[in-house]
């Protein structure tokens, strides 16, 4: 049971971990964000739900009144996310079941993905769409791409990265709709 | 992202991402970017960065072999790759619609006739005609090339003035297109201020109307109230004679309105009338044009005036039938307000 007393120790502990963050729900979803990445990166299969896993025994440690160093909350919180990885190495090794990733298959785009991305490039600035159509569709080297903007290789990186982003969000947010719709 | 990533960091990130680091390098890269945004960003950008390489199939065998390993590990990473897959499908497909609309667009205008600049130069187009002229001369005879000669000079001539006369017919046409284009804005804006001043002068008529109705109804209401200080007359046609024949009017201080009845001659009748009461010295006090007929009843014409008009003077009453435009006198009425 969490007590009021546990969830302001967790919010100390979000506080600490992300100290830029404007709430706690902010400093979640960026914790988890890097935790998901970790396992992601360490090649596991779920790390989604690693990362939640990280979490919870996080919890429960603050609950069970454990102190965390405050001057490196995140070497903690490394260390949880070190425990779980090599548990799921374990695991995986006792069953002996090598994750095949074509077995993973995606839930399939629901209907009206397309349009969702044609409407969500046709909203794109003018000069982002035929930024990105130049880097993607023309075959130019990348170093001569970013050359002839004007951009420095990682900005050039840092700029597709950006535009990516924004799309992604906006198709994202588009099927979304969509499925509410339809619903 | 603050700040750019030494080649250094760029090359560490690049073999954490394709899993060449030693546990302990990786653990340094991990606790660095759990604990640092700007790390974690420059991991992210870079993952971005491997993953369109790796979708534009811009890796070495062994980078492929090894981002192959990250990016088919988990949904998550499939994902990443996909949104690119996706991402470039799209552009493609709208490159080729725009692609499309173009050839289309271009394929109208040729239709419609419209003037088509050539994209070659004149001067391009003069001398790739004189070479072939040229190499036609060359085989002929020299008499025959020299008559030949002579006539393609001449054709050249007159083709080189006609293309300059072309271009510059294509640029007046061109300059007449964007003043006309000129003039239909002008002329929609100048529709937009008429339609919006109309529309000001229909809400100024029907405050108007509005006014006007409060008015007559305020002057029914006087009518039907009929007070005490109305003095009434009835004048019968009369010479213009300022004589005895003259009714007189007495306006005491409390009569503040006069009622005149004018007994009308039934013929010749006229579908409209028009009231001008003067003083005898031929000032204007009073008128009233195109009286319908239908105002007329048991022929008398009934007017309710301020007696403020009639100071103590003998005045004259024409009444004057109109019919299309033309105004014929049909009686005259005298009278005498006496105070």
């Amino acid at each position: 049971m969490t007590t009021k007393s546990d969830s302001a120790a967790f919010d100390a502990l979000l506080q600490a971990l992300e100290p830029e963050a404007l709430s706690p729900q902010e400093s979640f979803r960026r914790c988890r964000s890097r935790l998901v990445r970790f396992f992601a990166w360490r090649r596991c299969d779920d790390p989604e739900n690693l990362a939640d896993e990280t979490i919870s025994r996080l919890v429960k440690n603050i609950q069970a009144g454990r102190e965390i160093s405050a001057d490196h909350p995140y070497r903690y919180v490394r260390a949880i996310a070190s425990h779980v990885f090599y548990e799921y190495l374990r695991a995986k090794k006792k069953s002996g079941i090598e994750t095949d990733i074509d077995e993973l298959r995606d839930l399939p785009a629901p209907e009206g993905t397309e349009d969702c991305w044609t409407l969500c490039l046709a909203q794109l600035p003018p000069y982002k769409r035929e930024f990105l159509e130049e880097y993607y569709l023309d075959s130019i080297d990348r170093e001569q791409f970013a050359r002839e903007k004007g951009l420095t290789i990682n900005a050039l990186r840092l700029t597709v990265f950006r535009y990516k982003a924004a799309l992604k969000l906006c198709v994202e947010n588009c099927i979304m709709r969509l499925s509410k719709v339809r619903n | 992202m603050s700040v750019e990533p030494s080649p250094e960091t760029e090359e560490l990130i690049t073999r954490f991402l394709s899993g060449q680091l030693s546990e302990e390098e990786r653990n340094a890269v991990e606790e660095r970017f759990l604990a640092d945004d700007d790390y974690f960003a420059q991991l992210l950008v870079m993952e971005d960065s491997i993953v369109d390489d790796y979708v534009l199939g811009r890796l070495t065998d062994e980078d492929r072999r090894n981002a192959d390993l990250l990016f088919r590990s988990s949904l998550l990473e499939k994902r990443e790759v996909k949104f690119t897959e996706d991402l470039i499908a799209s552009l493609r497909r709208a490159r080729e619609a725009k692609e499309e609309r173009q050839r289309q667009k271009k394929k109208a205008t040729l239709d419609n006739g419209e003037i088509v600049i050539p994209k070659t130069s004149p001067w391009l187009q003069s001398q790739a005609s004189l070479n072939l002229i040229a190499t036609g001369l060359r085989g002929l005879p020299r008499a025959l090339s020299l008559s030949a000669g002579l006539i393609a000079l001449l054709l050249v001539g007159g083709a080189t003035y006609f293309l300059f006369q072309y271009r510059r017919q294509t640029r007046e046409l061109v300059v007449q297109r964007a003043a006309l284009e000129r003039n239909v804005q002008e002329a929609r804006e100048e529709l937009r201020k008429e339609m919006q001043d109309s529309s000001e002068l229909g809400k100024r008529l029907d405050l108007e109307n509005k006014m006007r109705a409060q008015a007559e109804e305020a002057l029914a209401q006087l009518r039907n109230r009929e007070p005490k200080s109305v003095a009434s007359v009835i004048l019968l046609p009369t010479s213009f004679e300022r004589g005895g024949g003259a009714k007189t009017v007495s306006l005491s201080g409390n009569a503040t309105l006069l009622r005149l009845l004018l007994e009308v001659p039934s013929t010749p009748a006229y579908p409209t009338y028009n009231v001008l009461i003067k003083t005898y010295d031929g000032r204007e006090v009073w008128s009233r044009d195109s009286i319908p007929a239908s105002q007329i009843k048991q022929n008398k014409l009934s007017f309710v005036l301020s007696s403020s008009v009639f100071p103590y003077n003998d005045y004259r009453i024409e009444l004057l039938g109109v019919s299309d435009g033309a105004s014929q006198v049909v009686a005259d009425y005298a009278f005498k307000v006496r105070k």
